[in-house]
Formats: structure tokens, sequence, C-alpha cells
């Protein structure tokens, strides 16, 4: 037992504790344990139907794609932010967190009316043969909404605190403004991209209340996972099978997110202590 | 290749970085710009490097216009203060990193581009890491890489921003040393800014030194140190002191002495100060001889002795540095009195202005006889 | 001062191709803020008072709605406390001292922010539920949880756990130890060192992290969806309301959100303004 210095460590790890372990904790293990009740045929039986596995193959599929478009969105507009000045900079620095701060059902509401056939965007985008809501595309667009700020919110700090001198030392070496940001810039803000994509990714594949609605849950065509766990409880009571898919899907993102911890350790490799 | 700078200014707002700068630099040669921060060093050095551009003058390279080259074609080896290493790339690859990025058909091969690297991390006796990372290396070995990516490019002009500044002081002096070597190696025409006297005065053919965006002086190191042409310079360089004088009737009044003038065409009405080098204030024997002083403390480096010394007359203490030997011989333990006297004071006449108008070196006598001093040597400022 | 100069430098002196590829790429960052998110938001209020400002005042004044508004307010009145002394307690336990499974803790802080709100909700019936866990025990003593307030708190606390820890944890780590140690040698008891010395140095950040937990507070869906049994006036939050009107009345469920708009644009102005006055008390690099 180390001694503490300061007082107050068995108050606030103990709250902390409490709450986590009644909040988090136990229905965490609730979960885990009743999915692994099922044993491994049951669980399939559960997870194995052609509508579940459809859901959530759109599930990841769509949030990876969604993933990697905000990464590439956020680093352009990051970039903006941090690099350039002018009118209204401040404003629209301000408008990334929308995403975060906007209730996820007003935001799919917000998407669908717009996108809907009738709607300001969808009614342009008929024509040319491009519809959105109650689509796959419509997932995709609700799960690039949702996980925009995190790629921007990560990167700008970095982006704020990255040496000028290397820049100038490559443009001294004879580096052209592409070859600045594609040799020296870029390999530098990777870790940091890679970051922010996993956050939005994590969000994305979690995403429920801005989905539902553009999505318009046609079966076998544009039902996501969470959609499906809640079906199973509200109309079917199956708690085992909503179980299973929950536990399906909190497995399958943290194998994820460790499989980005992996390609993140090895962006940075260059930055090893001796 | 020589250089030349003309009429060089640069103003950031109300801040003039470089105020009209002249300067010419010869073909090979290791020139020092010494000032303190601010003093404009760095600006000139961003300017010639093709990071920053002057509000007006020129810059030429054996007759060739510097500043209408983009920093991408001007050849321009710059070595950054903190050298700037790119930590995603290992130090062979730092160092191929100029060639890497050269056009289409400029490219040498990828073998070539091997051999020359191996051959510069040769030169700078790095040949067993040009697989590390920057993090895995010590600063003294960053400064080298930095300077190997730095010759890579084969630069007519080689630029150095406090090349020293974040290292300990025995890697510093090794580093001095080995640099110097490199230098007459390969015989670049190199540039370094510092704000450290001795790196400056032991390292360059020539110092510039610089204050407040003009050029104080420039000579070589022996000159800027025995016959700084500016108070600034005499202060900065030579760390000489401050002894209240004044001129009356082609008199010079120091410390209750006085020496008279034989000279003409000086204004009578100038200001003058009096500066004394701390090595100029030597001990002497005899009691009746130069000013009286008391012994405030002594502290023994690199064997001297350095002295504070409360000179009668004087309000601030006066710093002199003696020889061991000099030391030994006089005896004196602190709190005693002891007679010094000044053997060079070197005497800057300024106008109200500013401006300075003459500059001489005066050497009193032991005793108070009057001496002849002169002649008076006009200044360009 | 060196700076200073390169700053001026690369601003002042660019060339006209340069101007024109910064020209195209603002233009296309504001492009990706207005289409992505100005788009909707504007959507949102032009749905809301399409049917003009009548129909509007009588969708948001609907019992039904009332009764909404009060119980979200009611849900955040508990959950965004709780939270508050979660992350206070939590930053000084993890910011002040070393002891095993440190990191894992941290890690599990983060948790709820990698798990889904749907699965929130079902890990919370599955406890809670009535074949739960504690179902059983929980029915024998007359509590009911899930379909209820309680439970409604539950998983919204779960959902904004992170909040305000992470705003404090890495503020508290860059501040250290060192003034609470110099409270302590000078004789100052624990409270008097949280109230005194902690407390005041953290204070905008704190806030900070309340004003967007209570954000998310009041605006989660998937979560309290699934825990609440969505009863008209008993258990629907205002988010939920929204998600019921939409099946019924289109131009009453953009009225109801925009209520929830509303309060978005009212945090992000709050949240500018806190970045804007105390941005050097929020973050720690600064």
């Amino acid at each position: 037992m180390t001694h503490h210095v300061l007082p107050g460590f068995r108050l606030s790890a103990g709250y902390t504790l409490t709450v986590l372990g009644s909040c988090v904790l136990l229905p965490l293990a609730a979960l885990l344990w009743t999915a692994f009740e099922l044993g491994p045929s049951g669980w399939w039986a559960q997870i194995g139907t052609r509508r579940v596995l459809a859901a959530l193959r759109l599930s990841f599929g769509a949030s990876l794609l969604a993933a990697i478009i905000d990464t590439l969105l956020g680093l352009l507009v990051a970039w903006v932010l941090v690099r350039y000045r002018f009118a209204f900079r401040r404003v629209c620095d301000a408008l990334v967190d929308l995403p975060f701060a906007l209730p996820t059902a007003v935001a799919g509401l917000a998407l669908t009316a717009l996108y809907a056939s009738n709607g300001w965007i969808g009614s342009r985008l008929l024509p040319l043969g491009i519809e959105v809501a109650y689509t796959r595309l419509g997932v995709l667009l609700a799960m690039v909404f949702v996980g925009f700020p995190f790629v921007v919110r990560t990167l700008q700090p970095v982006l704020e605190s990255l040496d000028t001198d290397l820049e100038e030392a490559a443009y001294t070496l004879g580096a052209s403004p592409r070859q600045r940001f594609l040799k020296v810039i870029l390999p530098l803000l990777l870790p940091t991209l890679l970051t922010g994509f996993a956050l939005a990714l994590a969000r994305a594949v979690g995403e429920y209340g801005s989905v539902i609605f553009i999505s318009g849950n046609r079966l076998f065509q544009t039902e996501i996972a969470p959609y499906l766990i809640v079906q199973k409880i509200e109309s079917q009571y199956d708690y085992r099978g909503a179980a299973a898919l929950s536990a399906v899907m909190l497995i399958a993102s943290l194998l994820l997110l460790i499989a980005v911890g992996v390609l993140q350790r090895w962006a940075r490799r260059w930055a090893v202590i001796r | 290749m020589a250089i030349e700078i003309s009429r060089l200014r640069r103003q950031f707002g109300q801040h003039v970085a470089l105020d009209d700068l002249n300067l010419t630099i010869a073909e090979g040669e290791f020139v020092a710009v010494l000032g303190p921060s601010g003093s404009g060093k760095t600006s000139l050095l961003r300017i010639l490097a093709g990071l920053d551009h002057p509000d007006a003058g020129t810059v030429e390279r054996e007759g060739e216009d510097l500043l209408a080259l983009d920093a991408r074609r001007r050849g321009v080896g710059l070595v950054f203060q903190h050298y700037a290493l790119f930590p995603h790339m290992t130090v062979a690859q730092n160092v191929a990193f100029g060639l890497r990025v050269r056009p289409w058909g400029l490219r040498p091969r990828a073998a070539a581009i091997k051999a020359r690297v191996q051959e510069l991390l040769k030169r700078v006796e790095l040949d067993g890491f040009a697989g590390r990372y920057p993090a895995q290396l010590s600063g003294g070995q960053r400064q080298r890489v930095a300077l190997a990516r730095a010759l890579a490019i084969e630069p007519t002009l080689l630029l150095l921003d406090e090349p020293f500044g974040a290292l300990d002081a025995q890697v510093r002096g090794n580093l001095r040393r080995w640099l110097r070597e490199l230098h007459r190696s390969l015989g670049i025409t190199t540039l370094f800014v510092t704000h450290d006297q001795d790196e400056a005065l032991e390292m360059a053919d020539r110092v510039v030194v610089m204050n407040r965006g003009r050029i104080e002086q420039i000579g070589t190191p022996e000159q800027i140190h025995r016959y700084p042409a500016t108070p600034f310079a005499s202060r900065f360089i030579a760390r000489s002191q401050v002894l209240s004088g004044y001129l009356e009737d082609k008199v010079i009044h120091v410390l209750g002495r006085s020496w008279p003038l034989e000279h003409d065409g000086i204004d009578p009405t100038l200001a003058i100060a009096v500066h004394v080098r701390p090595e100029d204030i030597v001990p002497v024997c005899h009691q009746d001889e130069g000013w009286s002083a008391r012994l405030l403390s002594v502290r023994h480096v690199a064997g001297t002795a350095r002295v504070a010394l409360h000179v009668s007359g004087l309000d601030e203490p006066l710093d002199a540095v003696w020889t061991e030997r000099d030391w030994l011989r006089h005896g004196v333990a602190v709190g005693e009195r002891i007679n010094v006297h000044f053997q060079t004071l070197t005497v800057f006449a300024e106008g109200g202005e500013g401006r300075l108008h003459a500059r001489i070196d005066v050497h009193p006598p032991h005793a108070t006889s009057p001496v002849t001093v002169g002649p008076w040597r006009r200044l360009e400022a | 001062m060196a700076a200073l100069s390169a700053a001026i430098a690369m601003d002042v002196r660019v060339s006209s191709s340069a101007r024109l590829g910064r020209g195209v790429l603002i233009l296309a960052a504001i492009s990706v803020l207005v289409g992505l998110l100005v788009l909707p938001l504007m959507a949102i209020f032009a749905e809301a008072f399409r049917r003009g400002l009548a129909f509007y005042l009588n969708a948001v004044r609907e019992p039904e709605t009332i009764a909404a508004i009060r119980l979200t307010l009611t849900v955040a009145a508990i959950a965004v406390p709780l939270n508050l002394v979660f992350g206070l307690a939590a930053a000084w336990a993890m910011t002040h001292f070393q002891f095993p499974g440190k990191a894992l803790l941290g890690a599990l802080i983060d948790l709820p922010f990698s798990v889904s709100p749907v699965v929130a909700g079902m890990m919370l019936i599955l406890v809670y539920g009535k074949y739960g866990w504690l179902g059983a025990w929980l029915e024998s003593h007359g509590i009911q949880i899930i379909f209820a307030l309680p439970s409604l708190v539950l998983a919204t606390v779960f959902v904004t756990l992170p909040f305000v820890a992470r705003e404090l944890i890495p503020l508290m780590q860059a501040q250290g130890s060192e003034q609470e140690e110099a409270a302590l040698t000078l004789g100052a008891s624990g409270w008097q060192i949280f109230f005194r010395v902690t407390l005041p140095r953290v204070r905008w950040a704190l806030l900070y992290g309340v004003l967007l937990c209570n954000a998310r507070a009041m605006g989660e869906f998937g979560a309290v969806y699934v825990v609440s049994g969505h009863l008209r006036g008993i258990t629907n939050t205002l988010p939920l309301q929204v998600d019921q009107l939409y099946e019924e009345n289109f131009s009453a469920a953009f009225a109801v959100a925009s209520l929830l708009a509303l309060l978005t644009v009212l945090t992000l102005a709050i949240k500018r303004l806190l970045e804007w006055r105390h941005g050097d008390h929020l973050n720690a690099g600064h």
C-alpha cells in the first residue's frame, strides 16, 4: 500500500468506483453474462440470421466508410481553420461542434427533411438519379454527420503546435508545396488522424437516433444493428437475442479500436524514447 | 561563392529589424554575425535563406540576384537553431531529403543518393547511425545530422542559426573545433549567427557585430577585440566598463586625473564615453601610483583571478581580470586596499544625437605626467 | 521575435497560385460546413414554422410536450449534478494519486464513449429490468427502475459519464499537485484544499464540461429510448416526444425538435463565450 500525501483518496476513488460499478461495470457484466450463457450454437442462432448479418454488415461497412470520409473532410476543415485567416472563421469554428451538441433524433429529423424526395437537397438530387433518404447513402450521410467533429477537434491542437521550422527546413532543401505536405506534414499528422478516425468510427457504429429516421429501416437493405437491438427488445421481448447482438457489437468495436491502436503505434514508431 | 548584400532593409511594423545593411562575404569565408537577441541577425539569416523577404535592398551571388530565386531553388543550406530534423524520418532519410525531392531529371538515382548519404554521414562522423530516428540521438548528433542534411544539397552558401545554442558546454567546445575543421576542408562560404562573443571570436575568419538592425563593426576577431569601434562593440565584445569622464579645453578628465589632448579638429562640445577593459585594470606595487581601490571579492576561474574592485570616486564596482601570478604577487585580501592602474582607456566621442564621431585609445603613464595621445580616428558610423 | 517575423513573412508574401489554392481550400471547407451542418439546422426551423406561428405555438404548448419538457429537465437536473460530482471525484483520484489499476480506471471512464447508447440501454435492462439480475429483488421491494424515471436517469448518466471527467483530468494533470501540497503544508484540511485551491483553478473547465454534459443529457435518444417504454406524458423525454410525433404529425415533430435545436445553439454560443473569455483556463496545453 502506497502512502498518499494528499487527503481524499478513499472518498474520491470510492465514489468513482460506486458510480462506475452501478452504471457501467454491473450492466456490462450482465450483458456479457447473458450473451455467453447462450453458448456458441445458441449465439449463432441469434446472430447467423440473414437479417442480423445484413444489419451488421451495413453498420460496420457504412461506419468505416463514414469514418474515412470524416477523416478527409476533417483534415480539410481543420487545416483551413488553423492555417488561414478569413471572414467568419470563428463562426465556422463554432459550427464544427454542432453534431456534438445537437440531439441525435433532431439531427436525424433534419437530415431526413433535407434529403427526402421533397426536401431542399433531395428534390435537387432526384433528377440526377441520386436518392439519399431511405437508402444506404442516407445511413452513410448520418454517420458522416455525427462523426465529423471528432476528427476536426483532435487535429486542431496538433496542427497548431506543428513546428513551422520543419516546413521551412523542407522548403530550403528544395521541396515543393505538395512535397512539403505529403512528405513532412501528413506523416506527422497520421497518428492524430488515426485517433480522430477511431473516435468517428466508434461514434458511427453505435449511432442510433440520427440514422433511423433517414434510413427508413428497410428489411435487409437499410437496417442497422442498433435498430435490430431495439426491435428485438420492443416488439419481440427477445432480450437474449438483443444481448447477443449487443455483445457482438461491443466486441467488434473493441477489436476495431485495438486494430486502430496498433496502426497508430506503427505510425508513431519514430517517436521512440531511447 | 562571394555574396554581396547592399542596403538591405526589413521592418516589422515599428520595429526595424535590418536598417540599410551592407556586407560583402568573400568566397569560402567563415563569417560570424554577432549580436544580442533582437539585433536583426536572425532576420538577415532568414532573408538569405529565402524564408523572408526584405522591404528594400539587394543580395547578389557572383552578380546573380539571389532574392529573385525562390527558397527552393536558391541552393542555400540552412541549419536551424533547434535543427528542425524531420522526426518521422531516419537519419539517412533526413539527409537524403533534399536529393529525393528534386524534380524528375535532376534527381540522382537511388544508388547515387545512398552513396552520397553514406559519404556525408561519414563526414559528420555518424556512419553507424543511418537507421536511427532523431529521437534516438543526442543533441550534438542531431546537430551534425542537420549539418549533413544541409550539405547534401551542395549549397553555395551555408547558414547556421545559433549552431551551438542548444548544446551543453562540453559538447559545444568539441563541436566548435570540429566545425572549424570541416569548414576548412569543404571551403563553403559560411555565415553563422550567434549571441556568444567567445563563439564568434573563436571560430570566425571575420566577425560582424550587429545591434538594432545596424552593423556596428566588421573585422577579424583580433581587430574587433582590440579595437572595438563603437561603445556598443566595446561593451558587448570586450566587456568594457564605463568610467565617468569629460572633455574640457582639449583636456580629458577621468577620475580626478587629466591628460591634455594634443589634437586639433575635435569639437570640444562633444560628450565622451571612457571605457576600460577588465584585463586593462592591473595592480601596481607603489602606493603613490594609479588609483586607490578596495578589493570586494575574488573568484578563480580558468587560470585567472576575477576580482571586483571599488575604485574611489566611482559608484559602481569594476571587474578586473588578473593573471594568477599578479594575484599571488600582490597578496591582497578581500576588504583590503590596493592601487590599480588603467593600462588602456578607450574614449568615444559622441554627438548629442548619439552619433559616434571619433574614438581613441589612451595609454596613461604610470605617473601623472602629461601624455601625447592620438591620433583621433574618424569613423564612418 | 523570430516567430513573429516568420508569421508575418508567411502571411504577407504569397504567390498568386498559392493564394488561389488557399481560396479554393477555404471555399471547400466552408461548403462542407454549410452543406453538412448549417443546412440541417436551418431545415429544422424551416419545417417547424412551415404551418405558421400559431400552429407552432400550439404544438409546443401541447400538454404532452409540456410534460416531456418537464421530464427532460428533471432527468438533467438529477443526472448532471451526479456527473459533476463524479467528474470531480474521478479527476481528483486520477490526478493526485498513484494506485494500481489507474490505467484501467481511466479506460473505464472513457468506455461509455465507445458503447452504443442502444447497447447501454440494453445493459441496464439486463440488470434492473423485470427479468434482470436485480429485477426480482427490486420488485419485491416495490422499486421500479426500468420504464420509469430512475432508468432514464441511469441511462443518461451512463452516456454522459465521461464529459466532465474528460475536461478536468487533462487540465488537473497539467496543473500538477504542487499547489495542493503547498496548501497541505500550510495546514489546510482536505475540504479546504478542494474548495479554496483546486475548485477555483478548474471552475471554467468544470463549467465547460457541465455544459456539454447537459446538452447531451437533454438530447439523449438511443439509450433513453430503450429503457423508457415511451409512455406518453409519463416517460417521454423531449427527444422521445419528437420521435412519436414524427409518426403522426410531421410539422409538430419539427416544432418540438426546434426547441432542442435552440438549446443546441444556445449551448454552442455559451461554449464559444467560455472559450473566448476563459480559453487559457480550459486547456492544459495553453
